[in-house]
This record gives C-alpha cells, structure tokens and sequence, in this order.
C-alpha cells in the first residue's frame, strides 16, 4: 500500500512541473522577435491573412487570456494546426512517436549493457589499469558528437562493410532491432560516458559501507560481497542516474533520426523548423518534455521498487 | 532561518575597524577565490596537456586571420574536392574548392570561442541565483526550485533547437539560447553548497561578528563552494561545444558563409563516400576540442576537489 501512496504522491507532483512545462512552451512563440505571426508566414503574406493567424493563435488577446485559452485547448488534446501540413500538430507527434520511443528504450537498453559492466569493471578496483583504462576511454567518448560518429558508422559498418541497415525503421520487431542498431548505439555512446562516471561513483560509495566492512568480516568472499551486497545497493541509484540522462537522450534521439533518415519526431522538428511550422516545434518540444517528465518518474518507481527506503524519501 | 534570528540580514553596510579585525583574526579567514584556485593548481598532468589542447585552439582562433593559409570563404570553383596533400592546400578543399585547413582555423575561432563565451552568462547567473537562493532560503528559493524543476525537465538539445529557432540564427542567439537553460545547473549546483554552508559553524561565527551579508557571501561562503562549479563548467564547455556544432550540423548554427566545424561535417555529408576526409577531418577537431577541455576538468577535479 505504502507504493500506491508513493505513486499518487510522485503524480502529484509532477503537476506543477507540467503546467510549468506548458508556460515555457506556450511562451516560446512570444520570444519570436517581431511579430510571430508574419515570421510565421514569410515576407509575402497578405495582411489579411496575417490578421486571420492572430485571431487563430489568439495573438490579439491580452497574454493571461492567451494562456488560458491555449490550456483549453491542450485539455482536450488540441496542440494547433500545423500551417504547412493542415493537420492536428498533436497527431502529426503521435503518428511519429513510436520509431522516437523505440529509439529511447533500445538506446537506454545498450546504454546499461555497456556502462553497467564498464563501472563495475572500474571500481572492483580504484585506481587500477583498468579503472585508468574506463576513465580515459569515457573521456575521449565524451567529447565525440553523436552525428558525426552515426555518418561514420553509416560509412565504414553499414555501406562499407554491409553488415546493418544504413537507414530507416524495418519492418517488425527483429526488423526494428536490425534497423535501429546502430543510431541507438549511436545515442547511447553519447552518454554512457556520463552514465559510467556517476555509477563508478556511487559502486565506490557503497562499497565504503560498514554492511560491506561487516560483510567481510563475516568471511564472505569479495565476490559474494560485491554481487550480493554491493551491486544490490547500487541499483537504485543507477536507475536514478539513468533517469537523469534519459533528458540528453531523448535531445540525441533528435538529431540521430535526421542522421539515419528514420522519420521520427525530430524529423518532424526538423522539418516543422525549415518551414516555419510554430505549431508542430511546439507540438514536438511539449511532448518530448512530457517523455521526459513521464521517464523520471518511472524512474523514481523502478527505484522505489527495487529500494524500499527510498518510498520514505 | 538561522539561529542568531535574522543576524544575516539585519547587518548591511560597511564594516567597522572591529569587524574586519575579527574577521583578518579568524583562523577561517575567507580568501579570495583567484588564490585558492592558484594555490592549488600546480603541476598535474591532464590539467597541463588539457590547458595546452585549449590553449593552442584558442590561440590558432585568435590568430585565424594571420595564420591561415587561405580566405576560408574564398572558393576555387576549378579546384574543388582537392584530396589533402595539393600543393598550396594541406588539407585538400571542400566541394565549393575553399581550402579546408582555412576553414578549420576559423571554424577554432568560431566554435571555442562561442563555447566558452556561452559559458560564462550561465555560470556567473546561475551561480549567483543558486547561493542566494540556498543561503536566503524563503520564497525566493521555493520560486527558484520551480524554475529550475520546469527547465530541467525538458530534454536540453530539443529546448535549445527551439529556442535558437524562435530567437533567429547567430551567435548572439546560440549565447542567450544556451543561458536561458545552462544557468539552472549551476544555480542547482551553487543552491545544493550553499545551504550546506549556510549552517556551517564558520558561517554562523561571521554572522555573530556582525559581518554583513554580502561580505559573508563574497568572501566566505563563495570561496568554499565555487571549486565544484568550475570544475562543472569545464564538462558543461564539452557539451556546449557538441551542442554549437550539432546546432551548425542541423543548419542552425553560425549562420554561413563562416566557418563552424558542424557545418563542416554537413556539408561533406555527400561527400563521404570518395572524399572521407572531409567529414573526418572536422570531426576530430571537435574531439580533440572536446577532450582538451575534459582533461581540464579532470585535472580540476583531481587539484580542487580533496575529497
């Protein structure tokens, strides 16, 4: 019972950051230097019709009202219209979300397989050649930019040596993993370096523990202390750390989909953006954020599962 | 908030003879951050090979205009696509026949120069909000916590695209872009420290003192806790350089025909099959950049952080 208490409190708050969400996005269009409305439509518009996309996007109304009417809206799952396509800029989003959420939970899942055993790898022994060894090379993955290292994997793995897709979704669920090995290879090499470096911590900080000083005075092995009691004890703030992450990989996701040609929600980003769709960007950054907020607090619960102290938080 | 009721805030103005004496006497006499930073930072090997990678860029951006070999906007329309080693152009050129070695210089000028000039509104901003809001506590830090859940729960390269879009392309757009977002991890950051000092004993016996507010702050408190943020804001420069440079890869970035690294690699995107070097070359300028200033951070970390 306590977890379903912890559930409703951890949905509750997430209320404001919402509505806070909502504000930023619903405010991007007022950044626009000048008026939004003529940006929107290019230097030939008529003046009627940028009169029209004011009263549309309630342009003409004070800000608060504006505000308030483009809440309305959003409750009833009304994101706007996208000018140059016609068409509901929410659906436009969700039509296109499955290859982005793919690209999130396969990325996320490669990123566990190779920044799990890399930390453990790294801190069974600090400072050692090994521990050097992780260190420098997330160092130099760091600094790598993910588009750059999908156009090289495009090149030497996929044209080059044949060996995967260069581009698109596939077909089916063996299709989808073949297809989209390697941009979600890509977007998780972009932060399993941040992932490595913090879990590397946090195994060292558990591996201080007194039950880790009584573990080994009890005469347990250290490999049953580390897979029994450390490794146990990390989990939870791994889950954290990849949660945290989740907001560099969702912004990854975006630029890697333009890379392999997947025509996901960054694509449509991208596309909204060269054709000066304010509705569709709006559209798109809403929904990512909401991905974001929606991942943290699945985080949260994986963790509250896996940890039960952290339900008393 | 404390437990000398409203000592911190009750004492602004200039300090007496007394009080700077108690202070000067003090075994915890705040020192200014120039020397504890010095102090500390002596001979340590990623902190020497970083600050030389970073040194030489900026020196070459400094001096793009001496010594690159070749207007980097100049095109030879009848030596386009020129393999590295042509006579007169080291690097080869591009598809418009602009002498790539030209370009990457300038694109040094660009891209290190706008990266770490991005840096510095965020961290001077952020810093400033997070220690108030931790030393005050109160509203303004309940409003700020907020602020900062709310930006932070967007996905960051899709909140800067967004943003460098409504703002219009430019470096000007990409500084403020980037410190509309970066300033909440340092504000975080700053808030986390200072509410830890806050209830320090050494802060409390300034408060006792009779030492104002802003001296406290200035000098006690900021010394103690500036170290983490500096050392942050080297990893931060790593990622604003991916983030200038995948800006310019997706053609928002440094609007042409200057040079930026990004815009480099997407331009020889057709390229890449017969004239690899193109998008290579590029792309290691950006991960030398970028680990020259991880090396910085590391060796940072390693001399300011003790613990």
């Amino acid at each position: 019972m306590a977890f379903a208490g912890f559930l409703v409190r951890r949905l509750l708050q997430a209320i404001p950051v919402v509505i806070g969400v909502t504000i930023v996005v619903f405010l991007l269009i007022h950044l626009v230097p000048g008026d939004p409305a003529r940006t929107a439509l290019g230097p030939h518009a008529t003046p009627r019709a940028i009169e029209r996309l004011h009263h549309e996007w309630g342009l003409d109304r004070p800000l608060p009202t504006q505000y308030w009417l483009f809440m309305k809206r959003l409750l009833t799952g009304d994101l706007g219209t996208s000018l140059r396509l016609k068409q509901p800029a929410g659906s436009l989003v969700v039509e296109r979300m499955p290859v982005t959420l793919w690209l999130i939970g396969y990325a996320t899942f490669l990123t566990c397989l190779l920044a799990v055993p890399a930390a453990l790898l790294a801190a069974s022994r600090q400072g050692a050649l090994r521990d050097r060894l992780v260190r420098v090379l997330s160092v130099v993955a760091l600094g790598i930019p993910g588009f750059w290292l999908g156009l090289m994997l495009i090149e030497y793995v996929a044209v080059d040596a044949q060996l995967l897709p260069s581009a698109g979704y596939g077909s089916g669920f063996i299709g989808h993993l073949e297809s989209l090995f390697l941009p979600s290879l890509t977007i998780a090499l972009g932060i399993t370096p941040l992932v490595i470096r913090s879990l590397r911590a946090e195994t060292l900080k558990v591996a201080e523990s007194d039950f880790v000083t009584t573990a080994r005075a009890k005469g347990l092995s250290e490999r049953q202390i580390r897979l029994r009691h450390v490794l146990r004890n990390a989990l939870a703030p791994s889950v954290a750390v990849l949660a945290v992450n989740v907001s560099f990989l969702v912004g990854g996701t975006l630029v890697i989909e333009q890379v392999f040609s997947l025509g996901g929600v960054g694509t449509l980003m991208l596309q909204g953006i060269n054709s000066r769709d304010f509705p569709v960007v709006q559209a798109v950054t809403l929904i990512l954020a909401l991905v974001v907020v929606a991942i943290n607090i699945m985080g949260d619960l994986v963790q509250a599962l896996i940890d039960p102290r952290v339900e008393a938080r | 908030m404390s437990v000398v009721g409203g000592l911190p805030n009750g004492t602004e103005g200039p300090p007496t003879s007394a009080e700077v004496e108690v202070e000067a006497r003090s075994p915890l006499r705040g020192m200014a951050v120039g020397r504890v930073v010095g102090r500390r930072v002596g001979a340590n090997a990623s902190l020497v090979i970083g600050l030389a990678i970073i040194g030489a860029l900026l020196l070459i951006g400094a001096l793009a205009g001496v010594i690159s070999p070749h207007d980097p906007v100049k095109q030879e329309i009848g030596n386009t696509l020129a393999p590295p080693g042509t006579a007169g152009h080291i690097l080869g050129t591009d598809q418009l026949g602009r002498d790539t070695l030209s370009r990457l210089i300038y694109g040094a000028r660009n891209d290190v120069f706008v990266a770490l000039g991005a840096l510095v509104l965020p961290f001077v901003f952020g810093t400033l909000v997070g220690i108030v809001a931790g030393y005050r506590g109160g509203w303004f830090d309940s409003v700020m916590v907020g602020v900062i859940d709310v930006i932070i729960a967007f996905p960051i390269l899709v909140l800067l695209i967004a943003l460098v879009f409504v703002l219009g392309p430019g470096v000007k757009t990409i500084i403020i872009s980037v410190a509309l977002i970066d300033w909440v991890v340092y504000a975080r950051l700053a808030r986390t420290a200072a509410r830890r000092e806050a209830v320090m004993e050494y802060v409390l016996a300034a408060q006792v003192g009779g030492i104002p507010t802003w001296r406290i702050l200035g000098r006690h408190v900021v010394p103690n806790i500036i170290s983490q943020s500096i050392i942050y804001a080297m990893s931060d420069a790593v990622l604003i350089i991916l983030f200038i440079t995948t800006l310019g890869f997706l053609g928002l970035g440094i609007p042409p025909p200057a040079s930026d690294w990004g815009t480099m690699i997407a331009e020889a995107q057709p390229y890449i099959n017969n004239q690899w070097w193109l998008a290579v070359i590029p792309g290691i300028a950006i991960i030398v950049a970028a680990f020259g200033l991880s090396l910085i951070a590391d060796g940072l970390a390693q001399r300011l952080d003790a613990r």
